[in-house]
């Protein structure tokens, strides 16, 4: 298993005004992977990543990012980021914009072409950022976070505002710069752009993840939707064939079976061969849409029906 | 897992690369430029230009014979402040007795770090390799930097308006000498540095820049350029006013030629000066090292 690249314990943060944006949070994203922080807005993604890159101090925990403290200088030296929208002087042209962040780090002005060569953004660089459309100033963000050629890329909403096309371009942007060992977290309440770039999914809601593994994990196993005449011949032959356990009837005379998927050839062909007639068989998977609106209902119906929640102890940073 | 850390101690290569990292965003921010622009023609025209008008207006004034004299010696007065010998003083009258010397350097303080806020570019800064005191520091290095190019430039202006004006009146020599006016570069950029360091702490401060440049212009014009100054008419308030900046700087500024009555010695004046400088830029920088960044 890939070494931990970004672990956190017990993470929260209280704001001055009382709110509890993050809340014991247990993060662990492994060397390699590009990691999907989904939750829907105001659910604790942005303010999580402020904390790993050192900008907001907890109230508690703590946290390690690239084996350092967050905010530290080594750690900062191996982290890229792009967090909300892109800061950038709009009276600067993108290539000055760029010029500022790799002068901060000492980087030699000869990496800011390669960053714009990567965003693909070279030929309007020297035009001003406020001349920028959203797209644009999103992958001049994406270039100043690969100035540093970061083993860790942290990419809060890079997708915020853009158009379909803008979308798709910087999912295979994101895709193409997760190549070999470096690692990204990404964080999105767009379900389809996490499902389509990332491996693993935390799932974050009021500040606390609810659930965490592979997109598959998160999902459940597959199962099979089966339709057949006569349908008492149906669940016997079904029963024999995957045991009781695995068959749940539902309406309509739907079967489903929780099988492997690649069983439906073999399933179709010994119902017909007993005199069945097949009328459906179908694979089913839940979306990530499903898995992410039924781990939020039954995270805010146990939140109900919980007693208060334990203050979270302050001043352990 | 490690303890959260923000700012480790800036080390030098680090705050000289944030100084070039500045420079650019100060330095190409036309605003910086337009307000030394400003500096100079407020200096050109309150300094001379208003000088020449009232020499105008007197030589133009039919008077008594009573009066004739006087009008001479204040017209013969005028006149000595536009030749070479005076441009020191002349230069820099802006930086007692016209407050723009202090408000035009409390905006650029303001900007240079207040417009971080605004434009979101903290968050940018502050997420590469260098801690925020590296940051802070290398942008202050810039920015006094350019406030000794506005220093060299106010001076430089002031001695070549008064070449003209030495000719015409057949005063075109003694200049002050070089250390006077090495003197006076400096006075002139201690000056300028203490009143951008107030404007970075009201940056700080308000987080934003809109208010932090009002209160600053407020301060610098009304406080320091009218109150403070009312508060001279009592004597029993003297050393309330030695507690103000501003008069700390006229006493350091009066040390240069060809001299005038302040209410500290010069030495004190710049010493007051420079520990204002200092404890505003700490201040500024404590709020910008403890705050989370929103």
């Amino acid at each position: 298993m890939a070494p931990v690249i970004v672990e956190t314990r017990g993470l929260s943060k209280r704001y001055g005004n009382g709110t509890l944006a993050v809340d014991r949070l247990d993060l662990e994203v492994r060397r390699g992977e590009v990691y999907g922080f989904l939750g829907a807005n105001g659910a604790g993604k942005t303010t999580t990543m402020r904390m790993l890159v050192g900008l907001i101090a907890p109230t508690s925990g703590t946290a390690s990012v690239v084996g350092r403290a967050p905010g530290s200088r080594e750690g900062l030296a191996r982290i890229g980021c792009l967090i909300e929208s892109p800061g950038f002087y709009p009276f600067l042209s993108g290539r000055d914009n760029l010029r500022v962040v790799a002068r901060s780090c000492s980087i030699p002005d000869s990496r800011v072409e390669e960053a714009l060569e990567q965003v693909d953004l070279r030929p309007r660089a020297g035009d001003r950022f406020g001349a920028y459309s959203l797209g644009m100033k999103q992958r001049l963000g994406v270039a100043a976070s690969l100035l540093k050629d970061p083993d860790l890329l942290i990419l809060d909403e890079p997708t915020n505002g853009l158009d379909p096309q803008g979308m798709v371009e910087m999912r295979d942007m994101i895709r193409n710069l997760a190549q070999g060992e470096r690692t990204v977290l990404l964080s999105s309440h767009l379900l389809n752009e996490v499902e389509h770039v990332c491996q693993r999914v935390g799932v974050i809601q009021g500040g606390r993840l609810i659930a965490e593994g592979t997109l598959d994990e998160l999902r459940g196993s597959a199962s099979l939707y089966v339709r057949a005449e006569p349908q008492d011949l149906a669940r016997d032959k079904l029963l024999d064939m995957v045991g009781a356990g695995a068959l749940t009837e539902e309406a309509d005379g739907l079967f489903r079976l929780a099988v492997a998927t690649s069983r439906s050839g073999e399933i179709n062909s010994a119902m017909v061969n007993a005199g069945i007639t097949v009328t459906e068989l179908r694979p089913f998977e839940r979306s990530l849409e499903e898995t992410f609106l039924q781990l939020t209902h039954e995270q805010a119906a146990e939140a109900a029906e919980a007693p208060a929640p334990t203050p979270v102890e302050e001043g352990q940073a | 897992m490690t303890e959260f850390s923000p700012s480790p101690s800036p080390r030098l290569m680090d705050v000289w690369a944030s100084a070039r990292a500045a420079w650019i965003r100060i330095g190409k921010r036309p605003s910086t430029w337009v307000l030394g622009v400003v500096m100079l023609l407020l200096m050109a025209s309150l300094n001379y230009g208003l000088p020449l008008l009232l020499i105008l207006v007197i030589s133009h004034e039919p008077g008594h014979a009573a009066t004739h004299a006087q009008l001479q010696t204040a017209q013969d007065s005028l006149r000595q402040e536009l030749y070479p010998s005076h441009f020191i003083k002349t230069a820099l009258t802006g930086f007692t007795g016209f407050a723009y010397c202090a408000a035009i350097p409390v905006i650029l303080g303001v900007l240079s770090f207040g417009g971080e806020y605004g434009l979101g570019t903290w968050k940018t800064l502050l997420t590469q390799r260098p801690s925020r005191m590296t940051t802070f520091l290398g942008t202050t290095l810039t920015m006094v930097g350019i406030l000794l190019s506005f220093s060299i430039a106010i001076l430089v202006a002031g001695a070549v308006i008064s070449i003209p004006f030495g000719f015409a009146f057949g005063h075109a020599t003694p200049w002050p000498g070089l250390l006077s006016i090495v003197e006076a570069v400096l006075a002139a950029w201690l000056t300028m540095s203490m009143w951008a360091a107030f404007g970075v702490l009201l940056a700080m401060l308000f987080q934003q820049t809109p208010l932090a440049i009002g209160i600053g212009i407020v301060y610098t014009l009304a406080v320091e350029g009218f109150i403070v100054q009312v508060m001279g008419a009592v004597s029993a308030l003297d050393n309330v006013r030695r507690a103000f900046p501003g008069q700390n700087i006229i006493a350091m500024l009066h040390a240069l030629p060809p001299g005038g009555a302040s209410l500290v010695s010069a030495t004190q004046g710049a010493l007051v000066a420079a520990a204002y400088m200092l404890v505003f830029l700490g201040i500024g920088a404590f709020l910008l090292r403890s705050r989370d960044m929103l």
